[in-house]
Parts: C-alpha cells; sequence; structure tokens
C-alpha cells in the first residue's frame, strides 16, 4: 500500500468486502451441514445407540464451554464497537479477552478429549473397536465434527491476532475496520456452529 | 454506501443479547432431562435455531448490513433444509433393517 495517499483517496468497498466474507462462511455452513446431514441419518437409523453413547460425553463440559463460546462472541462484538468510537484500546483488550476465552475453550477440549481417549474410545484404539456399530458411529462423528470445529476455533483466533497486529499499526481505524468485522463475522460462525454441535451431541439422554 | 455505519448496537444491547443467549442455553439443558420423547431433538433444534438466529441477527449485524445479505443467508439456509427434507424421503420411508 502506498502510504501517501489517503484512505479517502483509495478505493474502497467495505460492503463487497462482507459480502466476500459471507460467500465464503456459506462454503463453511455448507461444509458443516454435510456431516450435519451425516449425523441426522445415523442418528436416525441408531437412535438407541446414540442416545446410550452420548451418556458419555459430560454435560457440565459440554455447557461450560457453550457459555465461553457465547461469551467470546459478546467481546468480538464489543471491540467493533469499541472502533467504532475511535477506541482502538479497548478494542484491543476485548480482542485479547476473545482470545483468551478460545484458549479457554480449547483446555477444556483437551481434558474432554483426554478423558475419552483414556477410555479408548478415539476411532481405531480397543475399546472403540468392540463397541456396538451404532455408538462407534456415534464417537467417530463426535471426533470429528468437534475436532474439524476446534480448528476453525485456531483458524479464528489466528484472523484474531492478525487484527490485533493491524489495530497495533494503525492499519485498522476508526474510518476502516472492515477487517475487524470480517474477523468478528467469522469468529460468531464458529459459534453459531457450536450452538447446533453442543444440544446434537451432550443433550442427548 | 459509506463507510462509518450510521446504524449501531449500543453496549447495553449487546449484554442483554448475551444474558439472552445464557438463559436459552440453561433452557436447552434443562429442557434435556425433560422426557420430550419423540419432541426432545425438535425442542433441541428449536432453541439451537433461535440462538443462531439471534447471533446472526444482532452479533453478525444482519439487522442493519444491505438486505442482499439477509437475503443470501436466507437461500443458503433453504438450500440446506431442502437437502435435509429430501435424503428424509428416502431414509424415512425405508423398511427397518432387522
Amino acid at each position: 500500500m502506498n502510504e501517501t495517499i489517503t484512505s479517502h483517496a483509495v478505493h474502497r468497498d467495505d460492503e463487497a468486502s462482507k459480502i466476500g466474507m459471507w460467500l465464503f462462511l456459506f462454503t463453511e455452513l455448507l461444509l458443516f451441514g454435510g456431516l450435519f446431514l451425516v449425523y441426522t441419518i445415523y442418528r436416525h437409523l441408531n437412535s438407541a445407540a446414540f442416545a446410550n453413547a452420548a451418556g458419555e460425553l459430560s454435560v457440565l463440559f459440554g455447557t461450560i464451554n457453550t457459555i465461553v463460546l457465547i461469551t467470546s462472541s459478546l467481546t468480538i462484538a464489543l471491540s467493533i464497537s469499541a472502533i467504532k468510537n475511535n477506541n482502538a484500546k479497548r478494542a484491543k483488550i476485548m480482542l485479547w479477552l476473545t482470545l483468551i476465552f478460545a484458549l479457554i475453550f480449547m483446555i477444556n477440549k483437551y481434558f474432554e478429549w483426554s478423558a475419552k481417549i483414556h477410555h479408548g474410545l478415539f476411532p481405531g484404539m480397543e475399546h472403540f473397536m468392540s463397541l456396538p456399530p451404532g455408538e462407534g458411529l456415534f464417537f467417530l462423528l463426535y471426533f470429528f465434527m468437534t475436532g474439524l470445529h476446534a480448528f476453525h476455533i485456531i483458524a479464528g483466533s489466528i484472523f484474531i491476532a492478525v487484527v490485533i497486529a493491524q489495530l497495533n499499526k494503525s492499519k485498522i481505524t476508526q474510518d476502516d475496520y472492515v477487517l475487524q468485522e470480517n474477523a468478528g463475522l467469522y469468529w460468531h460462525l464458529v459459534d453459531v456452529i457450536w450452538i447446533y454441535l453442543f444440544p446434537l451431541f451432550y443433550l442427548i439422554h | 454506501m459509506e463507510n462509518n455505519h450510521s446504524h449501531s448496537i449500543s453496549d447495553k444491547t449487546y449484554i442483554f443479547i448475551w444474558v439472552s443467549l445464557l438463559i436459552l442455553t440453561f433452557l436447552s439443558v434443562e429442557a434435556s432431562f425433560v422426557h420430550f420423547r419423540a419432541f426432545a431433538v425438535g425442542v433441541a433444534l428449536f432453541i439451537a435455531t433461535a440462538k443462531a438466529f439471534i447471533v446472526a441477527y444482532y452479533f453478525m449485524h444482519l439487522k442493519f448490513d444491505s438486505k442482499i445479505i439477509g437475503i443470501m443467508v436466507l437461500v443458503t439456509g433453504i438450500v440446506f433444509l431442502t437437502f435435509i427434507i429430501l435424503t428424509f424421503f428416502d431414509y424415512g420411508f425405508r423398511e427397518p433393517i432387522v
């Protein structure tokens, strides 16, 4: 970028930028959508086994992680309203809080997965292989879908870190914060996917 | 469109939305312990969809963004729902495997 050109002289289309981000989010939605379809069919065919297997998951852990993600959605929304009010410092604090919540989510996930793997429930392990087929499917989908979601948490965190770096360099300002808005959109989408994963995996009794 | 969005949501509203999402989460956990039998999945998905709508409408700013984005979101949702319904026209009417 040429620094001598002032921002109002550069051609910029924030709305197009956001629509581009949304188009990408739709591909993400359909990626998870395909997995939700697989889940729905297999649950329909193995409803008793799915209910049995879901009993192994901790409702408490799932609920805590849901609260953590919803709160991180709040902090990133507040960071955008801070930059709109020209408060870059507050925007950065809110983004750091979002990253801390992301870390808490991942630590919870680590303990949760460790416990399941310790019980031999990871696909391919001895206990997993001895499960009835329907329960095996449940754990396969559990590891794949929550794993893919956790991967999105990591990607979103990197995106947020980039936004913090741009704020530090004053490349994101009150007049030009569409990158931060797009990071927010991505983060909220990751939250929305979890909003569906939570009842479908943790709340079947 | 101007770069400074004329409409925005106040921090107070954001906190109110956050509280409502938390309440819906607890409602969804509580509802899962009540035996609704056949409706259990429906109740869970209904609450989840309400939460997703709140996140999209307020946090993702669909309320104030240009209508075209809202229409695109709606079309994507309809496409996904069509896939689910069409798939169930197959699986829903199969003879159970004994």
